[in-house]
């Protein structure tokens, strides 16, 4: 979803960070992009130069004596690089591994600087707030998690892509009837939010307003806005699998609960899929995941057990499938 | 120099406001375990074994700066459970078999474990394969034994000036390693000087021929840390 942003309007971030940067008085900026987004990249460049050449970046911006230079960094697509200290310390040209908080990166940040660091999608929204004014912004969206978000549809649904709705529609408006509902008459079983750390909402919470602490409530959040759907041929053990395996090879192992734990939890989803679980299995497995979330070093750690937590308390049922009786009820797992 | 009052435990202290949670509970006689943390060097709070609760929220007080009216805890029900269960998961994680270890009786691991109690292992054991090697010298390591704390890597860095060591790969694949992946023996960098085997809380990293007792001396950089004064 950032990727369509920097690819298709490169300029809304380059205008919200200057402006950003003018409000907190830096004179240096980087953008922090993957070297896996070619094309984001050569248009960003582009952009820059751009903005350069109409005096709108670098130095005394509009004739003033505001100088703001823009420096692309290209990262190697490293999940853990998303936690803002990993990717500062991957700016620095470092490991991008995270580090305690605090200091913040507002008190010690890029080479010890306070630091400013947001979100591409934040950036692009500054320039139109500043326009219309933030009265507008505010009158879209819900009283605490005010105006639009972009969603990546994916997964079990007829339209996929990007969309942008208000804040506060709700899943089933956002999956039935922006989404097209569910291709092949099959039904409706449970969709993940927020991307490979959230977690998987069942069908009697659809009609949840989707915002910030809602998604937060429900064991799952807002993050990168990523909706996966899934029909009713989806295991949720081996969903929980495919979340934990990722969140395994991408852990940068600082930290022992996140580095030993997503291991531990992914052998014991393995395990259960393979119909070898025992219920003893089941809890380590909420222990390790109770482990993770309170103790793990940044986001990666405390969020991994998400995929696990949401299936195993709205689909516990499966789960005990799986471990008593080496039955899938999805029909996915061989055993 | 400020200085900030702050309860641990029910206690009301004070200490410098540059000094960590974990600083002042040790000069007030408090015990709070460590493993990756070592008087002298950067501390990273990666190891998460020194824990203190802090506005219920869990805090690794290696690296926490005391703050004025600051109310932490250090040994409740919680951070005890989670406590043994981090060091099991590093038991786990590689091949920690006392009996044969080099530095068994000299083991930060192994009396952290007797310390807190844990006497059998719900997690399963991973026994992963781990490479040994021996090409140094004087020193050799063996990866099995290796808990990652990165004092190694810091003490290198941070003392010696040479940064022979540093971690490479990710998660569970995460291993230390010298130069720019060459063996130990074949390092450039390696200035020889031992500072790495000396820190290294398990046997991870030893001296050939020579009792660990001999070769583990963690705290010589305590007198670092008196020289630098304030900082």
């Amino acid at each position: 979803m950032d990727r369509s942003v920097l690819e298709s309007d490169p300029h809304s971030v380059i205008e919200g960070m200057t402006i950003a940067a003018y409000a907190v008085g830096a004179s240096q900026g980087y953008i922090y992009v993957r070297a896996e987004y070619p094309l984001a990249i050569k248009r960003l460049k582009n952009a820059i130069k751009q903005a350069e050449s109409y005096g709108l970046l670098g130095k005394n911006i509009g004739g003033s004596n505001f100088t703001f230079n823009l420096e692309l960094r290209l990262g190697a697509g490293a999940f853990v690089c998303g936690e803002e200290t990993a990717l500062i310390s991957s700016i620095e040209g470092k490991r991008g591994t995270p580090r305690p908080r605090p200091p913040y990166p507002a008190e010690f940040g890029v080479k010890g600087f306070p630091t400013l660091i947001n979100n591409v999608e934040t950036y692009a929204n500054i320039a139109p707030i500043i326009n219309l004014g933030y009265e507008w912004f505010s009158s879209i969206g819900t009283e605490k998690s005010k105006g639009t978000k972009v969603f990546a549809l994916a997964g079990n649904v007829v339209n996929t892509g990007l969309v942008e709705v208000p804040m506060g529609i709700t899943l089933r408006e956002l999956i039935f009837d922006i989404g097209g509902g569910i291709p092949n008459g099959k039904s409706f079983k449970a969709v993940q939010t927020g991307g490979p750390s959230g977690g998987c909402i069942p069908e009697e919470y659809l009609d949840t307003r989707i915002d910030y602490e809602s998604m937060i409530s429900l064991g799952s959040m807002m993050g990168s806005g990523g909706v996966i759907v899934m029909d009713e041929t989806a295991c949720m053990v081996d969903v929980a699998k495919y979340f934990m395996e990722f969140c395994m090879t991408e852990s940068c192992g600082k930290c022992v609960p996140c580095r030993t734990g997503t291991l531990q939890l992914y052998d014991i989803l393995n395990k259960i899929t393979k119909g070898e679980g025992t219920e003893n299995d089941l809890n380590t497995m909420v222990k390790l995941c109770n482990l993770m979330k309170r103790t793990s070093l940044c986001g990666l750690g405390q969020s991994a057990p998400n995929p696990v937590l949401s299936t195993f308390k709205y689909f516990k049922d499966e789960y005990y499938e799986h471990v008593l009786n080496r039955y899938c009820p999805a029909g996915r797992c061989k055993f | 120099m400020k200085i900030k009052t702050l309860k641990i435990n029910g206690l009301d202290l004070s200490g410098r406001e540059d000094q960590t949670v974990y600083e002042v509970a040790k000069e007030h006689g408090i015990y709070i375990p460590t493993l990756c943390h070592l008087q002298g060097l950067t501390p990273i709070g990666a190891c998460r074994v020194c824990l203190v609760e802090v506005n219920n929220r869990l805090l690794p007080s290696c690296v926490t700066k005391i703050e004025e009216g600051m109310e932490v805890l250090t040994e409740t029900d919680e951070i005890k459970r989670y406590r043994k269960l981090i060091v099991e998961l590093i038991f786990a994680e590689r091949n920690h078999i006392c009996s044969v270890c080099i530095a068994n009786g000299q083991c930060e691991l192994q009396d952290l474990s007797v310390d807190l109690g844990i006497d059998h292992f719900e997690i399963p054991n991973k026994y992963p394969k781990c490479e040994v090697d021996l090409s140094h010298e004087r020193f050799g390591i063996d990866h099995n034994r290796c808990i990652l704390c990165a004092r190694c890597v810091r003490v290198c860095d941070e003392i010696e000036g040479a940064h022979t060591w540093d971690i490479k790969g990710r998660g569970f694949s995460a291993h230390v390693f010298t130069d720019l992946d060459k063996p130990w023996g074949a390092s450039e960098s390696c200035t020889g000087c031992g500072k790495c085997v000396n820190v290294c809380p398990t046997g991870a990293l030893f001296e050939k021929n020579k009792p660990v007792g001999y070769s583990k001396k963690r705290d010589f950089l305590s007198y670092l840390s008196i020289m630098r004064g304030a900082k």
